[in-house]
């Protein structure tokens, strides 16, 4: 499918409202049943969501209303930080992507399917190839098969809890052990030192595959009865604490603080949140490079960025490991102060020898952090990561940007596309027009019905037309003026005209409604699920966090983490 | 005991022409161990939709009847290659993807309404964009208790398992290679016996660890853990499979730089060995050459197919038409080789063939408006209790309503194949659409 015709897909929207939270039933799930669809003279139309507001109830928030008790399967970030502390930094993970249902690949609907296990078990014959010659044991280790074994196990204790997040059960080292002594014949070499490097190998094997490492259990203490709240363990608590903030498993001394009780209590969790943000300031910022890098769909893989070498004869391999590199830097660096503000409107970027002239300004010798003109440039919506995603090979693409904007900034949702749109021109292929004019005639010969949904968002993507393909700012296209002027449609207060997209990166920085909605994807993100009606305090509360603390995105996640409900589930009838 | 001749074996697969195709190293002697040959599901699906040249014609040139008809009519033709194969084919037109457009769908139209194709379903929701229900090759998979083998060379069409995760996309020949045939064992060495060993150890651990947390879980959560220890089944099964199946050669290169002819050409061999060889029951290909075909002539130079061919189709021009209808042939090519791949293969008095279903399908219906009704079904393969070598149509010819369509749904056929293994299904997908299609 071509960017270009999906990008376009929305415009034949029948009556679009663009509706918030897409028309949610109180149960908080998505409505399965409607009346039929309405037909046209060439078929049936596509459902429209119901135009309606989001239908909270208004009790006060008294009660904790917890999440329902479930499994996590980590993620690939996570999966690879756990595996780190067992075999070290040595190979990276062969597994398949995340799937990304709820929008993040922190979603707990994820599964262990059978190229996930199979990516696995490569994943782990290529780490235990590349460290199993440092499996140390020592002379008296070695002295003999008996020794050797006493040894291995006292490591695999200490590797399991880690491993685990959780001392191992008596019957899970007998276990290890038997399969310890089979993993030593898997090798040809007889001396006591290879042989127990090959059960090590095994046994790591065991631990490395068990449900118990590769699912984050929020289950709380077994035997609650089915209908309760019941608490997370120490053990799930520290879990959770850890893999929220850092997509990492918990350091032994978060299990310690975990096994003293000390996670019950909000202070304690807090305390804690600041020691490992103290301690992995690294681990937590690609955690919040990765939150802000799905939630706005940047993705450096996409086939957008095989730019087309006569629109963009400067584009090269290399540069694009810049953009990404310096992306990456961009955000790493934001995140030792993730100030809200800055994310959206902040003007300075890392910028390297390669990426200046996408900035217009002079190379520097090395890439670092510089203050861009304030006029050109307002945060990661204004950045080539974001602006080149969301372009098409050979151009810039409004609706697709004004899409984005819409969904993920403004969380407000819109139905699915009718299926009869045809493709858009290439600008390049239309000289004498920009990209702004070819969508807006192709949006007049598509009828008023285009018209509904397009109104939305268009506006927005408009207002980013100042860039080019590459994220380029540009005041000229083919040679003609380009037209940013644009709009924030149907936010907390009138329509807003914006007169580019500075302007448009300011005006969404400052919209209640914008962090409300950027807080609920904190939420899904931190979470791995979608809010629920059950949320509503929840979130509240997390709103109330975040516009006190200077909207610190630091802050909102640890927010989550000292809230009431982080430590309790609702327990499923089996 | 079903035997394979090595002669047979041989045979199959040495007149296949291209020099990267693998030859084979050894001798099939048994590969199952069942007294009755076990029937298979392939399922195939591809992108772009039907024209014209997708029907069969009368050699008259009269009104298209259910049987008579010709595949190869037109150099053309988009079913042309299957002529040989069409006394085994049932081709189905008129059917829709009722699920994504009726009462109760999430609206996924255009190229979204490819998640109907194999689950009969809709996305849950704009914001939970799981399936609803299972694909019918993960859901027969898990009911055979088989390993599911999934080949995605286009990412509109897809797999879905019972949670409604997605099924991981796989193009890598060189990787499937790997998982299929990579760990055959062809010899008696005591170390490979003792990793064998050493490896199911971990799998039973594995699978009681498993079961205890499976234990603890409820509704959704639960069937996670189902999906898991399917897959230390499968992964177990993969362990104890035939020793004595011979392996293609290696491919040579690296899978994610490969064309996208000899993508396609290994997937099929591969999908034919690993069916006749036990290594699973229900196999997949989305199949797709990608949104270049620069080995097709599609008019001007190296066209975007999506855009400059598929979109652009014109109803009154018959050169447009015939270029989408090339497209669809040369997928039709694939199907027809696997198809000879797996009549070459004898099993008890027949053929691998006699005992597979091939249920092939499409993304949407009319390339150019890309809707999800009239999308063409195809049945290939002896198997299945239903008359072969017949033209079905099931367009009522009444068009718009949703009434209407209600009786096309497509969920029918797919209650139909399910049913041929056991499946016992009242309907397939959404619940809607109960029954079998009738006339089949």
């Amino acid at each position: 499918m071509n960017g270009r015709h999906v990008a376009l897909a929305v415009m034949f929207g029948v009556g679009c409202t663009g509706t918030i939270d897409g028309g949610r039933s109180p149960n908080g799930e998505f409505p399965t049943d409607s009346s039929p669809s309405p037909t046209s003279p060439t078929g049936p139309m596509p459902t429209e969501p119901t135009p309606t507001m989001p239908t909270m109830p208004s009790a006060p928030c008294t009660a904790v209303e917890p999440a329902p008790a479930r499994v996590i399967r980590l993620s690939q970030v996570e999966l690879g930080n756990t595996l780190d502390v067992l075999y070290g930094q040595v190979a990276a993970l062969d597994v398949p992507r995340d799937s990304r249902a709820f929008g993040y690949s922190t979603g707990d609907q994820q599964t262990v399917n059978l190229p996930f296990a199979e990516g696995l078990q490569r994943t782990l014959e290529t780490r235990s190839t590349a460290v199993r010659a440092s499996w140390t044991f020592s002379s008296t280790c070695q002295a003999s098969e008996t020794a050797a074994r006493t040894c291995a196990i006292d490591q695999l204790r200490t590797l399991g809890r880690l491993a685990f997040r959780r001392p191992l059960t008596a019957s899970e080292v007998t276990e290890l052990g038997e399969i310890y002594d089979l993993g030593r014949d898997t090798t040809a070499t007889t001396t006591v030192l290879a042989r127990a490097r090959a059960g090590m190998d095994y046994a790591l094997r065991a631990l490395a595959q068990s449900p118990q490492l590769l699912y984050r259990s929020e289950l709380g203490t077994d035997g609650a009865a089915a209908g309760t709240n019941a608490a997370l363990t120490s053990s799930e608590l520290a879990t959770a604490l850890a893999y929220t903030l850092l997509a990492a498993p918990p350091d032994a001394a978060l299990l310690d603080a975990a096994e003293r009780g000390e996670l019950s209590t909000s202070a304690g969790r807090r305390a804690e949140v600041n020691r490992l943000l103290t301690a992995s300031p690294n681990l937590f910022a690609a955690q919040l490079e990765r939150f802000v890098s799905e939630w706005l769909l940047i993705d450096f893989d996409k086939p957008a960025w095989t730019k087309s070498a006569s629109t963009y004869p400067s584009f090269s391999p290399a540069l694009l490991t810049a953009i990404k590199s310096e992306t990456s830097q961009q955000l790493r660096g934001w995140a030792r102060q993730p100030s809200f503000d800055t994310l959206l409107t902040g003007s300075s970027w890392v910028v390297g020898p390669q990426t200046a002239s996408l900035f217009g300004i002079s190379a520097p010798a090395t890439a670092g952090s510089v203050a861009l003109n304030p006029s050109q440039r307002a945060g990661i919506l204004t950045s080539p990561a974001f602006l080149g995603t969301h372009a098409h090979t050979d151009g810039s693409a409004p609706v697709s940007r004004g899409i984005v904007v819409l969904r993920n900034v403004l969380c407000r949702s819109l139905p699915p596309p009718p299926a009869n749109v045809p493709p858009l021109p290439s600008s390049s292929s239309m000289p004498g027009r920009t990209t702004r004019a070819v969508v807006e005639n192709h949006l007049r010969n598509g009828g008023s019905a285009c018209q509904g949904c397009h109104a939305l968002f268009n506006p927005m993507g408009y207002a980013l037309e100042a860039y080019d393909g590459l994220g380029r700012f540009r005041t000229e296209e083919n040679g003609l003026p380009v037209d940013s002027t644009g709009a924030i449609v149907g936010l907390d207060r009138p329509d807003q005209s914006v007169a580019g997209p500075t302007e448009l990166a300011r005006a969404l920085s400052s919209s209640a409604e914008v962090q409300k909605c950027f807080t609920k994807q904190a939420f899904r993100f931190a979470t791995g699920r979608l809010e629920a009606t059950a949320d509503r305090c929840t979130l509240e509360r997390l709103d109330a966090r975040f516009a006190a603390n200077g909207k610190d995105v630091a802050g909102l996640l640890s927010a989550l983490i000292e809230d009431e409900t982080f430590t309790q589930r609702k327990v499923a009838t089996p | 005991m079903t035997q394979i001749s090595r002669r047979a074996w041989l045979k199959t697969f040495a007149g296949l022409s291209a020099a990267s195709v693998a030859q084979f190293d050894g001798l099939l002697r048994s590969a199952w161990a069942q007294t009755a040959p076990p029937l298979r599901l392939v399922c195939l699906t591809q992108p772009h939709g039907i024209t014209s040249y997708w029907r069969p014609r009368m050699p008259n040139g009269g009104a298209l009847t259910e049987r008579g008809w010709r595949l190869d009519f037109d150099p053309d033709s988009s079913l042309g290659p299957l002529e040989r194969h069409k006394d085994s084919m049932v081709i189905i037109e008129g059917l829709d993807f009722t699920c994504c457009y009726g009462p109760g769908s999430t609206g996924s139209i255009g190229h979204h309404s490819a998640i109907a194709a194999l689950t009969g379903s809709d996305l849950r929701g704009p914001d939970d964009r799981r399936s609803k229900t299972p694909s019918i090759d993960i859901f027969l998979a898990s009911l055979l208790r088989t390993p599911p083998l999934v080949i995605t060379f286009y990412d509109a069409l897809k797999s879905w398992d019972a949670t409604g995760e997605v099924y991981p996309e796989n193009e890598d020949m060189v990787r499937t290679y790997q998982q299929l045939f990579g760990g055959l064992m062809t010899t008696t060495d005591p170390v490979a016996q003792a990793k064998s060993r050493a490896d199911l150890r971990v799998l039973s651990y594995l699978n009681s660890d498993a079961q205890r947390l499976r234990t603890r879980l409820a509704g959704p959560e639960r069937v996670k853990l189902d999906q898991h220890l399917e897959t230390l089944h499968s992964m177990e099964t993969r362990i104890n499979r035939p020793t004595s199946c011979a392996k293609p050669a290696a491919p040579v290169g690296r899978g994610d730089l490969m064309e996208y002819p000899l993508r396609h050409q290994l997937a099929m061999q591969y999908l034919s060995t690993a069916l006749a060889c036990g290594l699973t029951r229900v196999a997949t290909c989305h199949l797709s050459g990608g949104n270049r075909m620069p080995f097709l002539d599609l008019g001007g130079t190296d066209p975007a197919v999506h855009n400059d061919v598929v979109h652009v189709m014109q109803d009154n021009v018959d050169l447009s038409i015939r270029r989408v209808s090339r497209i669809h042939r040369w997928h039709a090519e694939h199907v027809a080789a696997l198809c000879d791949q797996l009549k070459a293969i004898p099993e008890g008095n027949g053929t691998v063939y006699d005992n597979t279903i091939i249920l092939w399908t499409n993304e949407l219906g009319n390339p150019r408006d890309h809707e999800p009704w009239n999308v063409p079904f195809v049945l290939l393969g002896g198997g299945g209790a239903w008359q072969k070598g017949r033209f079905l149509t099931y367009n009522s010819g009444s068009g718009t309503s949703v009434t209407a369509r209600e009786t096309n749904a497509h969920n029918r056929l797919l209650t139909k194949v399910a049913n041929q293994f056991g499946a016992n299904r009242t309907f397939f997908g959404e619940p809607a659409f109960t029954g079998e299609l009738q006339g089949l």
